[in-house]
């Protein structure tokens, strides 16, 4: 097995998603150099960095109402799932999961929304190994996202969300989104706990 | 006479031409086996309103390595339960997604074999296995712990699905956290152990709950004991431990 190697795009990526998490109360307007704090000065990627910063913070904005917390815990809990990854997904990849799936991680706690949004990083980077161009690396998470969580008609917040709520306490995510405990949504399916 | 020296035509061109011609031949060859059902089922009738859309589906998923056999099947369950015609049209296409995606994953694992008849066997397992309730981030995580380990690629694929299965009937009785059970099947998965003994993990995880340990507890112990090398047995001597002194 590869050991995960640690990748400039994906490190900046997740800068940057932190930093567009954490600045999502600031204007949106922030200048997209702040986000790229850890590139070196004036390199070239300093400048890729810039163009993707603006795709995420576009990305991002799907996230009704993320706040800063739930972003910066996001960023930690991915970095976290990275370690005892197969491989690291590129930059692209990652940017096409979240692209793709933000619906689904939008009502995930934060180490949850991290860990779906890893799992469909790694398919899409498997699959544009595999020679699939982006597109249909894309089609092929559509149909990840579809055919695990949505079975019997479940979202994915009920089938891997399901233990965001824990004797009646509810996650800060769902707090923010008003979100009951006794919401159908957290509610764990029947018969699944003893 | 000088005979006159045809250009020799290109090898791809011909090639082109032949699977120009090849091509419709094999999305109709594709779609035989269910066209044989609608020609000799006795339910047949009732459900000639979705033939068309039921043979576009085993077709489009037989491009993509699903025998058509599995949408048979479900056709003749659907037609011994006198489902209507538009539910068993909405159930398969809900199948085409699920058979599509489970033989995905497992092609993009090279885990699914090219027999015809157990690559069907395991995209009919997996597709079961999401109707059940697990997630295609589990399926992917027991997937990618048996690509992992040595083996033929029917047997890997399987005891894969073993093990999910396994978590699957440990949640509905007990209830894991859903981060849990890709985890747990993978560290099954790389266990030594044999998979006819798969289900003692059950009889583990109730007395592990007879004795006042969590779900999340139980399960933790058993990916760190089976993730170490260890046994059922470990499992039961690290809870009784925990018991003891909590």
């Amino acid at each position: 097995m590869r050991k995960p190697r640690p990748g400039i795009l994906n490190r900046l990526g997740l800068c940057l998603l932190a930093a567009a998490f954490a600045g999502s109360a600031a204007a949106q307007a922030a200048p997209a150099a702040d986000v790229s704090a850890g590139a070196p000065a004036g390199s070239a990627a300093q400048a890729a960095a810039a163009q993707a910063a603006a795709a995420a913070r576009e990305m991002l904005s799907r996230f009704v109402g993320a706040g800063p917390e739930w972003g910066s815990a996001f960023a930690q809990s991915y970095a976290r799932a990275l370690g005892s990854a197969p491989f690291e997904p590129s930059g692209l990849a990652l940017r096409i999961a979240l692209a793709e799936a933000s619906r689904s991680l939008a009502p995930l706690p934060p180490d949850r929304a991290a860990a779906l949004a890893l799992s469909c990083a790694l398919e899409v980077e498997r699959d544009m190994r595999f020679g699939s161009t982006p597109q249909e690396a894309r089609a092929f998470l559509r149909l990840y996202l579809r055919v695990g969580g949505t079975a019997g008609g479940r979202s994915f917040a009920e089938a891997y969300g399901r233990d965001a709520v824990r004797g009646g306490a509810v996650s800060d995510r769902s707090a923010q989104w008003g979100l009951a405990a006794s919401s159908p949504m957290l509610r764990p399916r029947s018969g699944n706990r003893q | 006479m000088r005979s006159v020296r045809r250009p020799a035509r290109p090898p791809l061109r011909a090639a082109a031409v032949l699977v120009l011609f090849l091509a419709p031949l094999g999305t109709a060859l594709s779609a035989q086996e269910v066209a044989a059902w609608f020609a000799s089922s006795s339910a047949a009738a009732v459900y000639a309103g979705i033939r068309v859309e039921t043979e576009s589906l085993a077709a489009s998923a037989a491009a993509r390595g699903v025998p058509e056999s599995l949408f048979v099947r479900r056709l003749a369950e659907g037609a011994e339960k006198r489902i209507p015609p538009e539910r068993l049209a909405s159930a398969l296409r809900d199948d085409e997604a699920r058979f599509t995606g489970v033989a995905l994953l497992l092609r993009l694992r090279r885990l699914l074999p090219p027999e015809p008849e157990r690559s069907g066997r395991l995209i009919w397992q997996g597709s079961l296995l999401l109707r059940a309730g697990a997630t295609s981030p589990d399926l992917a995580a027991a997937l990618d712990a048996a690509a992992a380990t040595a083996g033929g690629a029917f047997a890997r694929a399987e005891r894969a699905f073993d093990a999910l299965g396994l978590t699957v009937s440990l949640n509905a009785r007990f209830g894991l956290p859903s981060a849990v059970s890709g985890r747990l099947a993978a560290a099954i998965v790389r266990s030594p152990l044999e998979r006819r003994g798969f289900a003692s993990l059950i009889s583990v995880f109730a007395r592990g709950k007879a004795s006042g340990l969590s779900s999340d507890l139980v399960a933790d112990i058993a990916i760190r004991v089976l993730d170490s090398g260890g046994s059922f047995e470990a499992i039961e001597r690290e809870m009784q431990r925990r018991t003891r002194y909590p």
